[in-house]
């Protein structure tokens, strides 16, 4: 399997860089927005700049104009007498105003037209600024006199000629102030017109740049995009990679699985075979014993016979003898006969040859119970529960361990009355030959030193109580361990060396017991021996009535 | 004459009754059902036993155990086993630790048990004349102390051909073995032969499988050819068949599965030697050649009408012993 890690720390600085360039574009884009807007402001302020100096200069011009006008007025009202204080008023106040325009517009002044606070700035370009120039230059010309004349006015002693002087001037410069204001004017709204002009263009290429902005932007989503999409297809590869290597390992698993059951059937198979074994390694022993001694005793017979047919042969010679009255030879015959019996009788060999008749049928009667013991232990005709006194189930099962117990162990029997049991006896069986087998193993190898064997003991008790059957096993063996007390009856332990115990005995017999709907207990002290309490019902209910078959024995 | 005095064990009495009676014509039979007491009547130097034969499993005592004991009494007494388990364990116990001459299995076969009785029982009066002479000669040599381990010097010829090992294998025994024996290694069965014809080989150490030929059956040609050579069988491949082969026909010494500790298989290799010498004093008697063939016939059996006249001759023969009296 792939590790998902590497693509998982790509995939992030992935978007993190796509985040990133967001971002940049986002300032990009801000960047243009403000800086139009700025230039925009800049220029909507010059604007206003232009609109304040137009205002200007027209006030300017309408001064000049009223101001001449006036002054015309107040010449004429000298000389035909008429009052003329009016007029030098208005005159001195136009002057007034269009020396302030002329100065704001010539070096800026905070100006009041009309009630309305104007900032009036000096023209930022230069043939503007030499037009406002030329007309201040004019202005600052006829200036002293100006004022002259109008601190007179404020004294109220005009002097004619000073407004003959001032009115010359004014004539005099008249039309080039008109014209140098026209001119002024005509500038100003020129550079209005350029000023809308830069304004349209920079909002249109501002406009262009956020588009192409826009567009970069778009261009470099969809690389992103695509990018993500290939890494989103990579990462959907990889899945499918690992969903194929996790179902590859499902499968090998799977097989694993199967391969662990048929271990488990072979294990469960070759407990079978090794119970078997064990019956048969003892059984083999069992039928040799006697079969031994009866062919050898037949033999003996035979021979013994052979013997006696000779006497016998002999005899009637001697009879025969007798009765033809054969004197010569009878002395001899008695003689031969006379050998043979001393042969028969030194050898006792009448009385042997009984005895070793008698010795023989007690073996063939040894063999035959033998063989109907392991008839009623593997039961094999019968599939279904049956009705067994448990008592005989644990003597054909110590008979079939006798080989194993005889050695090791004296059987102490102490059996209560009507121990049957429903069951399945071949089962049952074997749960005996299985605690009595271990019962006998667990005993510490004998060494003595006189002639009887120090034999261990094995005491088996059963008793009815309640509707149940209680059996107990008891050795006083070498016990068993309490950390391993608690895994005796788990599959596959073992305290035999590697070979020699499956590890499934105790677990088969835990398991052929809970079947039968019994309960098995183990007591042990190390040292002292270990004692096994079974008890099972004296019914089966009906779901365990039917046959149980070994393969559900080891879950 | 006196019939030569045997004791058989078994806790089966049944069996000893049997046995007891098959054998009574020929010998003084001595029976126990009791390891412990056939313990003592090994010690009671009243008999010239000449043969034992055992069960193997017995409460108290184990058969080849039982054995052993006795050899160390009486070490020229003839040992055999009567068992009906032919578990691979107490086969190389009775070979590795009884010693025996014969494995019987039971249920036996009259015949054979007879035969190995008399074959036991001539084995067992040419171990004593042999031993008459050792003593003879001892007693010599206590005169002349100075010459008293002759055998030491020419250590250098003594030969261990060992049979159908890796060269690892070997190499690892010929360094336990080399500074007292000539040490050779073969492969094949065909070596094997070359060498004992032009060698002095004592001592055979030899592996079971050796290719298509059975080895069993070459070592006992071996032996028939060369009966003084001793066997020693060092092999992993164990089968109880195979091993009462190796008992019974090959009078193999040991029957040993590796690992084994050097020092002790030194010291079998040593013993081994003491008794490839014993057999070489005693030339005259081929005994491995001769009985192999009676055991074989008592095998066979096949027909069972000269069973029974050789056991009416032998009762024959007892009459006319006792007529002629």
């Amino acid at each position: 399997m792939s590790n998902p890690e590497p693509s998982d720390v790509n995939n992030e600085s992935l978007t993190q860089k796509g985040y990133g360039e967001l971002i940049v574009y986002a300032l990009l884009f801000i960047l243009f927005i403000t800086s139009i807007f700025v230039f925009n402001i800049n220029l909507s302020d010059k604007s206003r700049e232009h609109t304040v100096r137009i205002l200007c200069a027209q006030h300017q011009q309408r001064a000049w104009q009223k101001a001449l006008k006036s002054l015309e007025q107040a010449r004429i009202g000298l000389y035909t007498g008429q009052p003329t204080d009016s007029a030098f008023i208005a005159f001195s106040t136009s002057m007034k105003k269009f020396g302030q325009c002329t100065i704001a517009l010539h070096k800026g002044k905070l100006l009041m037209i009309e009630q309305q606070e104007l900032n009036v700035l000096p023209p930022d370009d230069e043939v503007t600024q030499q037009i406002i120039a030329s007309i201040y230059n004019i202005w600052l010309s006829g200036k002293d006199d100006m004022n002259r004349l109008i601190d007179s006015i404020g004294k109220g002693a005009i002097n004619p000629e000073l407004v003959e002087q001032m009115l010359e001037f004014a004539v005099r410069n008249d039309d080039q102030i008109l014209d140098y204001c026209q001119e002024f004017m005509v500038k100003l709204s020129q550079l209005s017109d350029e000023r809308v002009g830069q304004l349209q263009t920079s909002q249109i290429s501002a406009l262009v740049l956020s588009f192409l902005v826009f567009i970069a932007m778009g261009v470099r989503s969809t690389i992103s995009l695509r990018a993500r999409d290939k890494v989103i297809d990579e990462r959907n590869q990889e899945l499918k990679k690992q969903r194929d290597t996790i179902a590859k390992e499902k499968e090998t698993i799977e097989e694993l699985l199967g391969d662990l059951q048929n271990t488990q059937t072979q294990l469960i198979q070759s407990e079978k075979m090794a119970t078997l074994g064990q019956m048969v390694a003892g059984l083999v022993h069992e039928v040799n014993t006697p079969l031994g001694f009866i062919k050898s005793n037949v033999d003996i017979l035979k021979r013994n016979v052979g013997l006696f047919e000779q006497t016998l042969q002999e005899n009637r010679l001697l009879v025969e003898k007798l009765a033809d009255g054969d004197l010569d030879d009878l002395e001899a015959q008695l003689h031969k006969v006379q050998e043979l019996y001393d042969q028969l009788n030194s050898y006792n060999l009448i009385d042997k040859t009984n005895q070793r008749l008698n010795d023989s049928i007690m073996g063939l009667d040894r063999l035959s119970d033998l063989v109907l013991n392991l008839k009623n232990f593997s039961r094999l005709d019968e599939a279904s529960a049956q009705n067994v006194n448990i008592n005989e189930c644990i003597d054909t099962s110590l008979l079939i361990a006798n080989h194993l117990v005889k050695n090791r162990a004296n059987i102490i029997k102490d059996y209560g009355q009507s121990i049957d049991a429903e069951c399945f006896p071949a089962q049952l069986n074997q749960v005996f030959l299985n605690l009595i087998t271990n019962a006998a193993q667990a005993m510490p190898v004998n060494q003595t030193t006189d002639g009887k064997p120090e034999l261990g003991t094995i005491a088996i008790k059963t008793r009815q109580k309640d509707g149940l059957i209680h059996i107990s096993i008891e050795d006083n063996g070498t016990g068993i361990d309490p950390q391993k007390m608690k895994k005796i009856f788990e599959p596959f332990f073992t305290t035999k060396p590697v070979g020699e115990g499956t590890g499934l005995g105790l677990a088969i017999v835990y398991k052929i017991i809970e079947k039968h709907a019994g309960k098995i207990k183990v007591k042990s002290t190390v040292g002292k021996g270990t004692r096994f309490e079974i008890s099972l019902p004296m019914k089966l209910a009906g779901k365990e009535k039917f046959d149980i078959e070994y393969s559900d024995l080891v879950n | 004459m006196e019939k030569p005095h045997i004791l058989i064990v078994d806790d089966e009495p049944l069996v000893l009754a049997s046995v007891s009676d098959l054998l009574e014509f020929e010998y003084t039979v001595h029976q126990s059902d009791n390891p412990h007491e056939a313990l003592s009547i090994i010690k009671d130097d009243r008999y010239e036993l000449k043969v034992i034969m055992s069960d193997q499993r017995m409460p108290g005592m184990y058969g080849h155990e039982l054995l052993r004991e006795a050899k160390k009494i009486r070490p020229n007494t003839i040992r055999l086993l009567l068992t009906g388990y032919s578990d691979l364990e107490s086969i190389m116990y009775s070979v590795n630790v009884g010693e025996i001459f014969r494995y019987i299995n039971k249920p036996w076969k009259s015949e054979t048990l007879l035969n190995v009785f008399r074959l036991a029982v001539k084995l067992y009066d040419q171990m004593m004349a042999l031993d008459t002479s050792k003593h003879a000669k001892k007693s010599l040599q206590k005169e002349l102390p100075e010459q008293e381990q002759p055998e030491e010097v020419k250590a250098e010829t003594k030969t261990v051909l060992m049979i159908g090992y890796s060269d690892k294998v070997f190499d690892h025994y010929h360094s336990v073995l080399k500074s007292k024996y000539n040490v050779v290694n073969v492969h094949t069965t065909q070596e094997a032969l070359d060498d004992l014809k032009k060698m002095d080989v004592s001592v055979i150490v030899s592996e079971i499988n050796l290719g298509i030929t059975s080895t069993l059956d070459f070592l006992i040609k071996i032996k028939q050819g060369f009966p003084n050579v001793v066997t020693i069988m060092l092999t992993k491949s164990i089968d109880a068949n195979f091993a009462i082969r190796a008992i019974n026909d090959l009078n193999v010494f040991r029957y040993l599965t590796p690992p084994i500790d050097d020092d002790e298989f030194r010291s079998l290799v040593d013993e081994a030697f003491r008794r490839s010498d014993e057999f070489k004093s005693k030339t005259r008697l081929d005994l491995f050649r001769s009985h192999k063939s009676e055991v074989e016939s008592s095998n066979s059996l096949h027909n069972k009408s000269s069973d029974l006249r050789s056991n009416l001759k032998a009762a024959q023969d007892i009459l006319s012993k006792k007529k002629g009296y």
